[in-house]
């Protein structure tokens, strides 16, 4: 319209400066969850109860259409992405994984000689596990029919998953943060979008202020606290007459234990958001994209803080609306800008092999891998 | 023949091109802007549907379609006969009354489980489980008491030598073919108890050996014991709590937390006590070596009321709860009492 309106002009007026050449348009698209408390609610009672009924074979079909159900709800640019996971596999890494958790356990109760072996055969294969699990997870993630990759290998899995951790013990923890750093370094550095693949620059000073400033807040809190409940006991121990007084202890201490719990909580929180925005801002797809993320810790805390609660008061009824809350809130923190259009993104044609195990493994046994 | 929009992927780019998708006979038409394909019905394969989502076609060859018609798409999955199943979950997933009869559902059924399912499942994999796993078990678990629950016995040697040929006698009769041990223990803390773990060790107090009037008694509580060891009990309930907590998560949906709670098995071995079928069952056990032997279940029924009568000394004020409670593993002492005169006058 534009355009018609700029050639249709008189001769006579004056000739406008040549158009530029054709310069992509930075375009800035925001993440939006459109799924809906409600309908994940019913999907999530649905999926428990088939899944009691069948003794558990029904949790394949389930985990999928949990995973698709927010895939398909989380929505960037006009469209939604795709879980591609199929429950058949994920059938078969359930009863492979189930079958070695239970002997693991029999045998960690029952044979407790046998159980550092078994947590040795356990900690050999956890590297590849997450190796496995995040190539899973990536080639089964699609967005506009193009899936995600992920290009770390195997042996870099042992590197930043077995060897690194073990550098926590000369330096007594101080190098925790170099190690968060170093993984979330493999995980975004490896992680393609089609052939797009997306570069992550950050540095581990950050990271060693973000966990130096939840230390500093932790210490903070902590202080006025301890000194409270500190004298809080000793005038408790000076009046403390018979049983009354040992049961007020005991309901301080327990107090204090959740103080310490929700404590926890909120640091854990802290350091989440202050990494996913780090991590997400400092990573780059190729010359083409670059994420935004801005997390506001307290809001997070406070998002945590309160689902705990209403779960807790709900006996896990809400925990569905928790989820959807939790997950909302999230994605409309998180943006993408990009030089022009998405649609030229092109896919990577590689077939990769994919193996379900990993999957079942990490989600069996709750494991975190990155973001 | 019915025409809906939708957007086309063709896998290579992340482009959308919006279609018309026109299903006539036996072949699907893709018609748009760029594009024009046909395939047939058979190459394609429609995602089951899920909550207000947008309906999904995957094509053979890689191609995706994505459409928000939903009443084209369903119409088109009816004339296929496609994913009948997930149509029916879906059908539950979508009305609130039908969630409601699957949460009631779901608590029947997991009530129902743990109450039936789980004992019956734990009482055949008990039955295949073999001896040298029960032996394993045992081990462990008399180790992880053996020295600070128990202390060494006082009784004398010969009398501990009379208690040893007693249970020989026992479980030579009934016994089967466990390696059964009798261990003769001061039970300090426990107080006057005896209990069977899985492979057919026997532990047996001082306190109680003190406690029973004769030998007799002291034989029928050896009967009642070997009645736990040969219906394997010990492993039955075992079996029971690993499956309450595996069940636990799928509740909660995270096995390593859940996982945390199991690794207390062996105490749990120790600590939970029988069912009181159990205990029914291993009296029954007893009251039939008892009758074969001597011809009446007194014997028996004394020693749980000596047992019943020890307790309520042993408990100074209700309030106390000490571990002492927790290892009686004979709760329901007249009605146990009364099933063995019935056993005795049949
Ligand atoms: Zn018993």
């Amino acid at each position: 319209m534009q355009d018609d309106y700029v050639y249709g002009r008189p001769q006579y007026e004056p000739q406008i400066p040549p158009a530029p050449p054709p310069v992509l348009r930075t375009q800035v698209h925001r993440f939006e969850f459109t799924g809906s408390a409600g309908e994940y609610f019913r999907i999530w009672i649905v999926n428990v109860f088939l899944t009691i009924i069948t003794l558990g074979i029904y949790a394949a079909w389930a985990k999928v259409r949990t995973r698709q159900y927010f895939y398909a709800n989380t929505r960037l640019a006009e469209h939604g992405f795709e879980y591609l996971g199929q429950p058949i596999p994920i059938l078969k890494g359930n009863l492979i994984v189930g079958g070695l958790f239970l002997i693991y356990s029999l045998v960690t109760n029952f044979a407790p000689l046998w159980a550092s072996a078994a947590g040795l055969a356990l900690a050999v294969a956890f590297p590849y596990l997450i190796f496995q699990s995040m190539r899973f997870l990536a080639f089964n993630s699609s967005y506009r029919n193009i899936r995600f990759r992920f290009h770390g290998n195997l042996m870099d899995s042992y590197i930043h998953y077995a060897l690194l951790p073990l550098l926590t013990i000369p330096t007594l923890g101080l190098a925790f943060p170099y190690i968060a750093f170093r993984q979330r370094q493999w995980v975004l550095g490896n992680a393609a979008f089609g052939s797009l693949k997306n570069k992550f620059l950050g540095t581990s000073g950050t990271f060693y202020s973000i966990y130096a400033s939840a230390f500093g807040i932790g210490v903070l809190v902590a202080i006025p606290v301890f000194i409270t409940t500190q004298g809080l006991l000793t005038t408790r121990a000076t009046s403390l007459s018979g049983l009354g007084g040992i049961s007020g202890i005991i309901s301080l201490l327990i107090s204090i234990y959740i103080v310490i719990i929700f404590g926890s909580v909120f640091l854990q929180q802290f350091v989440y958001a202050r990494t996913v925005n780090y991590t997400l801002n400092q990573s780059r797809a190729g010359d083409f994209m670059v994420f935004n993320s801005d997390l506001r810790a307290r809001d997070i805390m406070w998002i945590r803080f309160s689902n705990l609660v209403a779960i807790i008061f709900s006996l896990g009824l809400l925990s569905a609306w928790a989820k959807v809350r939790h997950v909302k809130y999230l994605l409309s923190h998180i943006s993408i800008t990009s030089k022009g259009d998405l649609d030229s993104i092109a896919a990577d044609l590689n077939d990769q092999q994919q193996s379900a195990l990993g999957d079942a493994a990490t989600d069996f046994f709750n494991v975190d891998v990155g973001l | 023949m019915t025409t809906f929009k939708a957007n086309f992927f063709d896998g290579k780019t992340a482009h959308a091109y919006p279609v018309n998708v026109t299903v006539s006979g036996q072949t699907l038409e893709i018609i748009g802007s760029d594009i024009s394909l046909q395939k047939a019905l058979t190459d394609i394969r429609i995602e089951p549907i899920l909550g207000k989502t947008t309906r999904v076609i995957k094509l053979r060859s890689g191609e995706k379609l994505e459409s928000i018609d939903f009443t084209a798409v369903a119409a088109l999955e009816q004339s296929l006969g496609a994913n009948k199943g997930m149509r029916f979950v879906h059908k539950l997933e979508q009305s609130w009354r039908l969630v409601l009869v699957c949460f009631v559902g779901l608590i029947l059924a997991t009530v129902g489980f743990i109450r039936f399912g789980v004992p019956w499942i734990a009482a055949q994999a008990a039955a295949v489980t073999p001896i040298s796993v029960l032996k394993t078990i045992t081990d462990s678990a008399f180790k992880s008491i053996d020295g600070n629950l128990l202390q060494k016995t006082k009784l004398s040697a010969t009398r501990a030598a009379q208690l040893q040929s007693i249970f020989a006698r026992v479980k030579n009769r009934i016994g089967k073919d466990y390696p059964y041990e009798l261990m003769l223990r001061s039970g300090a803390e426990i107080g006057a108890n005896a209990f069977a773990l899985p492979s057919g060790t026997v532990v047996m107090t001082d306190e109680l050996v003190k406690l029973a009037k004769s030998d007799l008694e002291i034989e029928a509580v050896l009967a009642h014991e070997v009645g736990h060891v040969i219906h394997r009990h010990g492993l039955r309930n075992l079996y029971q709590s690993v499956g309450i907590v595996l069940l636990a998560g799928i509740f909660v949906g995270d096995f390593s937390s859940v996982a945390g709670l199991g690794t207390s098995l062996p105490a749990l071995l120790l600590q939970s006590g029988y069912s009181q079928e159990f205990e029914f069952q291993s009296d029954q056990v007893a009251g039939k070596y008892l009758l074969e032997t001597v011809g009446s279940t007194k014997a028996m029924r004394d020693m749980l009321e000596n047992l019943e009568g020890s307790r309520e000394k042993s408990k100074p004020s209700q309030t106390e709860k000490t571990i002492q409670d927790i290892f009686r593993t004979h709760p329901i002492t007249p009605e146990r009492i009364r099933v063995l005169e019935e056993m005795e006058r049949k």
